[in-house]
C-alpha cells in the first residue's frame, strides 16, 4: 500500500514492480524506508491521508527536478565540451532510482484536464458525478426497461466532455469508449487492471491540445479572465498568465516574446477578417492556449 | 538547438530503469549516431524476416455473415430442408434453433479456379482467383457479438488485450509519420467499441484512430481534432511560440527525451492537419475509379467511400486500415428475415470490395497488401424462427487475398450441414498467427512484457496456416 502511494507521488514505487513483490519482481530501492513507511502506515491507523502528508512534506518530495549532476553536465554540453572531455561522462543514476532529484513526470489525463480548468478559472470544485452519469443513462438505448438494461450510446464527441467543469474524477467513464481527453493521455483502460500508466508522446495528443473544443473553450475563458481587468497593461496580463499557468513570474525574454506574439497575432490579416471586438480576445485566447500546450504545463517538475 | 548526446549504454539503462518500452523502441530506432533528435515509437521497424505483406486492409463485416449462404455450399441443406439436424447440436448456442433451413441462394463456380460462391456476391466472385476462402474457421464458444468481436480483433473475448492493428504497429511502426498508423473506419460503438481497435496494455501510441462510427453516415465522418482550431497561419504563429518556449525550457532543464519528443509531436500534428484532409479528399479520384467502387451511387456509396479511403490511406503509408460495415447502420445479424438482410447487405459491399481488389491489383499494391474479409461468426444452418439463422461460431468462413496469400483456392471443410469443422480447422489464434507471419513476424516472438509475463497476440496458441501461403 505505501509503495503504491509512493508511486503515486514520485512516479515510481520504491519497488518498481508495484504489482509484484515476489521472486520475479524488483527489489526495493530503499528497503528500510519501505519498512518504516509500512510501519508508520499501520501506526497511523491505516490512514492514507497521513501517508500523503508524510510523503509530500518530506525533503525528498520537495526537491527540485533539476539534478545538479544533470545540470553540470548540461552546462558543459551547452558550452560545446566534447563528449570525451566531460567531467561527468555518464550519469551515476540515470533512472533516478536513488531520488537525488524530483523525477519529472507528465500529468495524468485527469490531472491535465483539471489543470486546464484551474488555469481558465472554470473548475467547479463541487463534488458529484450525478450530472455526468445522468447524461449517459438518458442517452442509452433502452434494451430492457423492466430489468434496467441499457446499452451505451454515448459518443466520445458528446458535448458533455467539453462542457463538464467538475473535476475529472467525476467524468462518466464509459468502459468501451473513453473521451479523447482520457483516451489520448494514457488513462487506465477501464476494462483491465493497470498498475502503472504509460506515458506516451504522440501527435494525436498535440492535435487535441491544438484543436479540441475543450482546449479552445478553456483558452477563451483563460483569456477572458486576463482581460477582465480593463485597466491592466499587457505586461501585467502576461505576468498574471504565467502565475496562473506556471505559478511563477515570467522571465524578461518571455515577456518580450509574449509582446511580440500578441502584436503579430493582433495585426495578422486573418485576425483582421474577424469582427473587431474579437481581435483582442482571440489574440489572448491563442496566447493562453500556447501556454497550456507548453511542456512546462504538461509536465510536473 | 541543444544537442543532447546519450551513449547507447546510458540509453539502454535509462529505458530499463523507467522510461518504459516505448522510449526504448524510440531510442533504438533513432538513426543518427548517439544523437536523439526525435523519439518516435511509430517509426518504421523491420520484421523478424522478410515479408510479403507490408500493410493490411481488414474488411470487417459486423453481425455474423452466414457461411452456408455465401461461401460454403451445402447441398444437404437443400435436400433436408425442414428436417431436423441428424447429429447433435453444439453444447453452446446463443438461442434455440429449429430444423435445417436451405439457402435461398444458388451457388456457382467462379473464375478459372472454380471456387464456389453464392449469387449474393457476383462481383467478388469475378475476382475469386485472387482470393483464398477459408471455410474452416472456428471461433471456439464465442456465441455473443461482443466477445466474438473482441476475439477476432484482439485475440481474447474475455481479457483486455491489444488489437490486431496495435500489434502490427508495435511490430512494424508506420511509413508516414504525418498520418495515424492504424485507422479504423466506421467501427461500431457497441460490442467492445474502442477496445476492438485499442492498445490495451501496449502504449497508447499504437491504438487505432477512429474515423466515423457505425452510428453515423460515413459521408460525414472526419478525423477527430483534425480541424484546425484556428486559421493555419495563425496556428503557425502559435506553434512557433510553443516550440521556442519548449526549446528554451529544454535547454534549462535538459536531458529528457520525452520533452524533445513532444516538441517533435507538435510539429508532426501540424503536418498531419495538412496531410490528412488531402488524403481523405475523395474528389481527387477519377470518375472511372469512383464508378469502379460504386461511390456516388446507391446502395454502394457508403461502403465504397470507406474502401476508396482505405486505398488512399495505405497508398499514403498507413500500416493498417480496418474497413468496418457495422452496427447499427449495417448489420448481418439475420435472426429473422435472412433473405432480405443478406441480400441488402451484400448489395452494399460486393461491388466496393471487388472494386478495391481490382484497384489494388492495377496499382501493383495487391502483392504486398493483405486484404482480409472477416466476420465474428457464421450463422446456424438450422433455422431460427421461420426464416432466420442464429449465431454460429463453431464453423464459419472468411477470406484473404494479396500480401502473400495464394488465390483461387478454398482451405478447410465443414461437415455436410455446415455445422462443425470437418477438416483443417483454423482457430482465431491460427488466423492471427498467419496474419503476423504474412507481415514477417514469428507470432511467438512478437511479445510485450505486462503483468509479469510476455504477452503476444496469439497468447499461448496458434499455428501458421502454411497451405494458403503463396
Amino acid at each position: 500500500m505505501v509503495n503504491r502511494i509512493w508511486q503515486h507521488h514520485f512516479g515510481q514505487g520504491l519497488v518498481a514492480t508495484s504489482d509484484n513483490f515476489g521472486e520475479r519482481g524488483e527489489r526495493p530501492s530503499h528497503p528500510e524506508l519501505l519498512d518504516w513507511l509500512a510501519t508508520r502506515f499501520v501506526e497511523s491507523g491505516w490512514s492514507m491521508k497521513a501517508m500523503h502528508r508524510l510523503m509530500c512534506l518530506s525533503a525528498t518530495y520537495q526537491q527540485s527536478s533539476q539534478s545538479s549532476e544533470v545540470g553540470a553536465r548540461n552546462a558543459e554540453l551547452n558550452a560545446g565540451v566534447p563528449h570525451s572531455a566531460l567531467r561527468i561522462p555518464t550519469l551515476a543514476d540515470p533512472g533516478n532510482r536513488l531520488l537525488s532529484h524530483f523525477q519529472r513526470r507528465r500529468l495524468s489525463a485527469e490531472e491535465l484536464r483539471d489543470a486546464v480548468l484551474v488555469a481558465s478559472g472554470k473548475l467547479d470544485r463541487e463534488p458529484g458525478a450525478d450530472e455526468g452519469s445522468a447524461v449517459v443513462w438518458d442517452l442509452a438505448d433502452r434494451l430492457d426497461d423492466k430489468r434496467g438494461f441499457r446499452t451505451n450510446a454515448m459518443p466520445a464527441s458528446h458535448p458533455l466532455y467539453t462542457d463538464f467543469t467538475k473535476r475529472s474524477i467525476y467524468l462518466p467513464v464509459v468502459r468501451n469508449l473513453l473521451p479523447d481527453v482520457l483516451a489520448l493521455f494514457d488513462a487506465a483502460d477501464p476494462n483491465g487492471v493497470t498498475t502503472l500508466r504509460n506515458d506516451t508522446t504522440v501527435p494525436s495528443q498535440s492535435l487535441f491540445l491544438l484543436n479540441s473544443p475543450l482546449l479552445r473553450k478553456q483558452s477563451l475563458h483563460f483569456a477572458q479572465r486576463l482581460l477582465a481587468d480593463e485597466k491592466a497593461t499587457d505586461a501585467q496580463r502576461l505576468q498574471r498568465a504565467h502565475e496562473l499557468a506556471f505559478g511563477r513570474q515570467p522571465e524578461p525574454d518571455e515577456l518580450a516574446q509574449g509582446h511580440t506574439f500578441l502584436d503579430a497575432y493582433f495585426t495578422a490579416p486573418e485576425t483582421r477578417t474577424r469582427p473587431q471586438h474579437e481581435w483582442r480576445l482571440t489574440t489572448w485566447q491563442s496566447y493562453c492556449q500556447a501556454l497550456l500546450c507548453q511542456n512546462e504545463f504538461i509536465y510536473l517538475e | 538547438m541543444t544537442t543532447i548526446s546519450v551513449n547507447r549504454r546510458e540509453a539502454l539503462c535509462r529505458a530499463a530503469c523507467g522510461f518504459g518500452h516505448v522510449a526504448l523502441l524510440g531510442l533504438l530506432s533513432s538513426q543518427v549516431r548517439g544523437e536523439i533528435s526525435t523519439v518516435n515509437p511509430l517509426s518504421p521497424k523491420t520484421s523478424h524476416y522478410p515479408a510479403k505483406a507490408k500493410r493490411v486492409v481488414f474488411l470487417f463485416m459486423h453481425g455474423g455473415v452466414s457461411h452456408v449462404d455465401t461461401r460454403d455450399p451445402k447441398p444437404e441443406l437443400a435436400k433436408r430442408n425442414g428436417q431436423p439436424l441428424p447429429i447433435a447440436k453444439p453444447k453452446f448456442e446463443f438461442a434455440q434453433t429449429g430444423n435445417l433451413l436451405a439457402s435461398p441462394w444458388e451457388f456457382a463456380k467462379h473464375g478459372q479456379s472454380g471456387v464456389e460462391i453464392s449469387e449474393l456476391f457476383p462481383e467478388i466472385g469475378s475476382v475469386i482467383d485472387d482470393i483464398c476462402v477459408i471455410r474452416s474457421m472456428n471461433g471456439a464458444d464465442q456465441v455473443s457479438h461482443g466477445p466474438a468481436l473482441l476475439n477476432m480483433n484482439t485475440g481474447s473475448g474475455v481479457f483486455a488485450r491489444p488489437s490486431l492493428g496495435a500489434w502490427a504497429l508495435y511490430g512494424l511502426g508506420t511509413e508516414n509519420q504525418n498520418l495515424p498508423g492504424f485507422i479504423s473506419l466506421a467501427p461500431s460503438l457497441y460490442h467492445g467499441g474502442a477496445q476492438n481497435y485499442g492498445s490495451a496494455f501496449l502504449p497508447a501510441s499504437f491504438q487505432g484512430t477512429r474515423i466515423g462510427d457505425g452510428s453515423s453516415p460515413f459521408q460525414q465522418a472526419t478525423l477527430s481534432n483534425l480541424n484546425p482550431g484556428d486559421h493555419p497561419s495563425l496556428q503557425r504563429l502559435q506553434l512557433d511560440l510553443i516550440s521556442r518556449r519548449n526549446r528554451e525550457h529544454l535547454a534549462r532543464v535538459g536531458d529528457d527525451p520525452r520533452l524533445e519528443a513532444r516538441i517533435a509531436a507538435f510539429e508532426m500534428s501540424f503536418r498531419m492537419q495538412m496531410e490528412a484532409p488531402r488524403v481523405m479528399d475523395l474528389s481527387q479520384e477519377s470518375e472511372a475509379t469512383r464508378k469502379l467502387y460504386g461511390a456516388g451511387e446507391e446502395p454502394t456509396d457508403e461502403y465504397a467511400r470507406e474502401c476508396l479511403l482505405a486505398r488512399r490511406f495505405i497508398e499514403a503509408g498507413v500500416r493498417f486500415v480496418q474497413v468496418n460495415f457495422s452496427f447499427p447502420r449495417n448489420y448481418w445479424d439475420a435472426h429473422g428475415d435472412l433473405r432480405n438482410n443478406h441480400s441488402t447487405n451484400a448489395k452494399k459491399v460486393d461491388k466496393p470490395i471487388a472494386g478495391l481488389l481490382r484497384d489494388l491489383k492495377s496499382r501493383g499494391l495487391l502483392d504486398d497488401t493483405l486484404v482480409i474479409f472477416g466476420t465474428e461468426f457464421g450463422r446456424t444452418p438450422a433455422a431460427q424462427g421461420i426464416d432466420g439463422r442464429d449465431h454460429h461460431p463453431h464453423a464459419f468462413s472468411i477470406w484473404m487475398a494479396g500480401g502473400g496469400i495464394r488465390g483461387g483456392m478454398t482451405y478447410g471443410q465443414t461437415d455436410d450441414f455446415g455445422y462443425y469443422v470437418a477438416k483443417d480447422k483454423v482457430t482465431m489464434p491460427d488466423f492471427h498467427a498467419t496474419i503476423l507471419h504474412l507481415l514477417g513476424f514469428d507470432h511467438t516472438q512478437l511479445t510485450f512484457r505486462h503483468a509479469g509475463r510476455d504477452h503476444r497476440l496469439t497468447d499461448v496458441d496458434g499455428e501458421v496456416v502454411t497451405n494458403i501461403l503463396a
